[in-house]
């Protein structure tokens, strides 16, 4: 005590300190944080046929867990209206009952999906078509098929997967084809993303991350302005194994396509599910990983299917017409990204080389 | 005089102890936080949660004893070891959460899609990532 008293002056000044920087630590702290706490919520479940991982970003729970119930009714109607493997839902309809030459009468999200699918398809000259599934469904590979089709049966539904027999008209849209069928499943996700921003921009939550299979949605901040850290899957490493983050900032979706999701093996050959249109057997340009980054959610899913097709060189030069950024994984263990993400791509595995 | 002037006034004290309080509660506030290393399981919509610290411990999800999802026809081996979890086995068609890495950090999740059995970190040790 005596020790005290003579350096009294001494204690006073760093009591004194002590409590400004207390005080000033919890002041910017709220300051921050807008007045008050941003809290986060993780909440997880299964829609589409996928796993879901929403992380809310709120002052309040009850909005998060509000926004979360939100979310799900969203794409449980999505679910309902666009499934391949719902029998009831408008495409499976479509499918199994349209008239040849007729219009078939679509919803207005479904139609806008297609014309950019169909804008897609024209513009990557066939790498990429809406109506698919006559292919993926032979192969059945997400179904646990494991072998290689008919050759004739496949020539077939080659020509049943030509977009050129679609014609959107103004309420609907016309099969010049017979046995054609459209499946959404490429930008089914990435379209999802996009309706719940739309839903998030409603709400009064800081910010979210929301991953719906391939396509994750980066919505607002975290409360502090900074940017979103978004991991992309490594394409030959155990899943939730990271190749690298991208930076970004709110209001992007990220997709992936990758043919490491759903693949069978047969003779060293790795066959996955994302088709060649043209040749009708799993793309195999050289590519193992497209992730694309854009504001449009339908639009990053649809071109990370593309691009994928299309091989390094001409996806790398349609994601720059389109201006759109990208991150293209080659079977070589390179790894090339778009100028735009030079600053914002940090490769975190050391089996990849990243390509300057 | 100078004797008088240098001794500590109960005003002195008050502010010595309530700065000692302060600096005790934050203290508390951060160790606290440290220790929270938890998972949560959920299979069949119920959720069970497990310290992170706990090692060797093997969950059966078909074990009655643990969750009573025998009526689901589910098989799901979780393995919590070292602060790490991981699926040693399932009897799904995809194996796909049987293939994903460790998990030990702050919302790293490990899904078995088919049996709808969902493996959560909640703990201090921050994940880089935010999706």
């Amino acid at each position: 005590m005596r020790f005290i008293a003579r350096h009294r002056k001494f204690f006073n000044v760093t009591i004194a300190i002590v409590c400004i920087l207390l005080f000033s630590f919890f002041a910017i702290r709220t300051i921050t944080s807008g007045g008050h706490e941003v809290r986060t919520q993780v909440y997880t479940g299964i829609a589409m046929g996928t796993a879901i991982k929403k992380t809310i970003y709120a002052e309040d729970i009850t909005v998060s867990d509000r926004v979360d119930k939100m979310i799900d009714e969203t794409l449980q109607e999505l679910e309902n209206q666009i499934s391949v493997r719902k029998n009831n839902s408008e495409i499976s309809k479509l499918n199994s009952s349209y008239v040849t030459g007729g219009t078939n009468k679509l919803s207005d999200n479904v139609l806008q999906c297609l014309e950019v699918e169909i804008q897609v398809w024209r513009e990557t000259e066939g790498a990429f078509s809406p109506c698919i599934y006559p292919i993926t469904s032979l192969w059945g590979i997400e179904e646990g098929l494991a072998e290689i089709p008919d050759e004739a049966l496949l020539q077939e539904r080659i020509l049943s997967s030509d977009a050129n027999n679609i014609e959107v008209v103004e309420d609907g849209i016309i099969l010049n084809q017979e046995n054609m069928a459209i499946d959404l499943g490429a930008v089914g996700k990435g379209l999802a993303c996009d309706m719940v921003k739309e839903q998030l921009m409603q709400t009064e939550i800081r910010g979210a991350v929301v991953s719906i299979g391939g396509s994750i949605l980066a919505y607002g901040d975290k409360g502090d302005g900074k940017d979103w850290h978004i991991g992309i899957q490594d394409p030959r490493n155990q899943t939730g194994e990271v190749l690298g983050i991208i930076d970004v900032d709110g209001d992007v979706v990220v997709s992936t396509s990758g043919d490491y999701e759903k693949y069978f093996e047969l003779d060293g050959k790795r066959y996955h599910h994302i088709f060649d249109p043209i040749t009708g057997y799993p793309a195999d340009n050289g590519l193992i990983s497209v992730s694309v980054v854009s504001d449009s959610g339908l639009l990053s899913d649809a071109l990370s299917t593309a691009c994928f097709v299309l091989g390094l060189e001409e996806g790398m030069n349609y994601v720059q017409e389109k201006g759109v950024e990208a991150v293209f994984v080659t079977s070589d263990m390179n790894v090339y990204v778009t100028k735009g993400l030079k600053k914002k791509f940090r490769l975190k595995s050391d089996e990849y080389t990243l390509v300057k | 005089m100078l004797e008088d002037k240098l001794r500590l006034k109960k005003g002195d004290y008050v502010v010595i102890i309530f700065v000692v309080i302060i600096i005790v509660v934050l203290l508390c506030m951060n160790l606290n936080r440290k220790q929270g290393n938890y998972v949560h399981i959920t299979v069949d919509g119920m959720t069970k949660t497990y310290s992170l610290s706990e090692n060797e411990v093997v969950l059966f999800v078909n074990d009655k004893q643990v969750f009573d999802a025998s009526h689901t026809g589910i098989t799901n081996t979780i393995v919590i070891e070292n602060g790490q979890v991981y699926m040693k086995n399932a009897n799904c068609p995809d194996q796909v959460c049987v293939k994903h890495k460790s998990i030990s950090k702050h919302g790293e999740m490990i899904i078995c899609l088919p049996n709808k059995v969902f493996v959560e970190i909640e703990g201090n040790i921050a994940n880089e990532i935010d999706n």
